[in-house]
């Protein structure tokens, strides 16, 4: 080493490779694993386990039991869900489907009661019933048209 | 093995118990002996610190004892041991890194048996010591530990990547990037002075 470090100025190479040689060649402390086995005595071996690694060995040990037991209540959870589900929705008579009023779900052919009963006017007439006569529809005269819009004349005269 | 049969395997896998405290204390005991030193080596790279070093040499093996379940499971002791150590020893240094330097490289070069020479000498040596590990120190994390795990004998160029985590190729092209860097930097220096 001593004569690496009379040419060292001359070699960068020697240089790094001397330093690093401290840390290989370096010596550990006299009775070094004495002191160490001293210390692991004192550490008592399961004071520094806490719940979460004590936790953890017993799901590593016992796992195979935990994984029964969490198959086995998944499936006690599926069956129960499923009961549950059925009898909640009682199926309704055939031919008739009522849907709910306001919730905006239903088949179009269900039947939609109304909230309150809807009064009929006096003199109403449906939609349908037009004024025919002969079997066509006429138009007077004086009927309010748009601009554009064809109206063929009336072959009937019209009343007084 | 398919996948599936090493998955049910590996759900069936009880690991090794060990039996008694005595198994583990005399385990335990072993690995002291055989790498205690190899370890304070690891640690005195990093830290650079007698003291410090023989601290994280205990600490890895209070480590060891904490998780004696696992002793089982290793594969690579050594491996498992100088990762523990150098994960320590950086810790160490970044914690103390607010505190004034604490480097005994003088020391160590005086304790060296191959430390035979005059008094002035010793100090120009361990000041270029101390000058090249400052060098060290400016080099990229990677490429610093490759080349301080790379000055131990103990370490074969398989176990410094398996440390590292990665591949034997990427540990050469770190070791030579560090060593050229670190060459250049000592050249610059020197032609400034």
């Amino acid at each position: 080493m001593n004569n690496q470090f009379e040419h060292s100025a001359n070699s960068p190479e020697k240089q790094i490779d001397a330093t690093l040689r401290l840390f290989a060649q370096a010596q550990a402390p006299v009775n070094l694993e004495q002191r160490i086995q001293a210390r692991l005595h004192r550490e008592p071996a399961h004071a520094h386990k806490n719940f979460a690694s004590r936790f953890g060995t017993f799901v590593l040990g016992q796992r195979i039991i935990l994984a029964s037991a969490a198959g086995a209540l998944a499936c006690c959870a599926i069956v129960i869900g499923s009961v549950q589900h059925s009898r909640q929705h009682t199926l309704p008579a055939a031919g008739v489907h009522v849907s709910a009023p306001g919730s905006g779900l239903g088949a179009a052919s269900g039947t939609r009661i109304a909230p309150q009963p809807v009064s009929v006017p006096e003199h109403a007439r449906s939609r349908s019933e037009r004024k025919a006569s002969g079997g066509r529809a006429t138009v007077p005269r004086d009927t309010h048209k748009p601009k554009g819009v064809a109206v063929p004349e009336s072959t009937e005269p019209e009343k007084p | 093995m398919s996948s599936f049969e090493a998955q049910v395997a590996g759900w069936f896998y009880t690991q090794p118990v060990l039996k008694t405290r005595e198994d583990v204390s005399e385990i335990i005991t072993a690995l002291v002996a055989e790498y205690s030193t190899t370890l304070y080596r690891v640690a005195y790279s990093v830290t650079r610190n007698s003291a410090e070093a023989e601290d994280i040499v205990q600490e890895t093996f209070l480590r060891v004892l904490r998780h004696q379940n696992k002793l089982g499971e290793i594969r690579d002791t050594r491996v498992w041991l100088v990762r523990i150590t150098w994960n320590l020893a950086l810790d160490r240094k970044r914690r103390s890194k607010t505190r004034p330097e604490t480097e005994d490289i003088a020391d160590l070069v005086r304790s060296l048996p191959s430390a035979e020479r005059r008094a002035d000498d010793e100090v120009i040596s361990s000041q270029e010591h101390a000058r090249v590990l400052a060098l060290i120190d400016q080099l990229p994390a990677k490429e610093r530990q490759a080349l301080l795990l790379s000055a131990l004998e103990e370490l074969s160029t398989a176990e410094i990547a398996n440390i590292c985590s990665t591949t034997e190729s990427s540990i050469r092209s770190r070791i030579f990037r560090a060593r050229r860097e670190l060459a250049g930097l000592l050249t610059n220096e020197r032609s400034s002075r």
